[in-house]
């Protein structure tokens, strides 16, 4: 699963270990997330969603599906 | 980690630390001096951990997140697996070609304790570097 957390986050200037206060999770879960290591559950990629103000669709994407989406 | 759970802890430490001390007063050194330095290891190792917990904690992180229990889950599944396996074929192979044993049943329940953790810290380990 690929997506843009590192992106978003450095857009709104925020550090990972802020992200991760503000998802509730642990450091490395954000660096796993952000390097593509870890599949989040259903709850944190909707928490993650709504930090940045997006649907989980604009967050995430299934590598597979990508193409179907062009 | 709740001060109650870190208490705990502490608590059963200090009762096989007691133990311990125990087993080499009375005689049997060799086992309670082994004793002794695992639980003088386990209350360092605990002491470190729950710092940082505490730590991660008061910032307002979640120190045992849904990773940690993904990693956990995996790690015990190889870990429980690759037991099963190995355990089995030293059954099959031991009772055609082994010879029979007289064995102290404790002691072979603590070698397959250690073994079993050993095989889930390296598989946590190696599970948490890759996802």
């Amino acid at each position: 699963m690929e997506n843009r957390l590192k992106e978003l986050r450095e857009k709104a200037s925020m550090t990972q270990e802020e992200l991760a206060i503000r998802a509730q999770v642990s450091r490395q879960t954000i660096i796993s997330l952000e390097k593509g290591k870890y599949n989040p559950s259903i709850t944190l990629a909707y928490k993650l969603s709504c930090i940045f103000g997006l649907s989980i669709e604009e967050l995430f994407c299934l590598k597979e599906m990508e193409g179907e989406k062009s | 980690m709740t001060n109650g759970k870190l208490l705990i802890k502490y608590l059963v430490l200090l009762i096989i630390g007691g133990i311990a001390v125990w087993q080499i007063m009375t005689g049997n050194t060799s086992f309670g001096t082994g004793l002794l330095a695992g639980i003088l290891i386990a209350g360092v190792l605990l002491g470190i951990n729950s710092r940082q917990i505490i730590q991660n904690t008061e910032k307002g992180m979640d120190p045992y997140d849904e990773r940690v229990w993904a990693v956990a889950g995996k790690a015990s599944y190889a870990a429980l697996k690759i037991f099963a396996v190995i355990i089995a074929l030293i059954v099959l192979l031991g009772s055609i070609w082994g010879p029979q044993l007289m064995v102290n049943p404790y002691n072979l329940l603590g070698i397959c304790l250690a073994g079993l953790m050993l095989m889930y810290v390296c598989f946590y380990y190696y599970y948490n570097s890759k996802m």
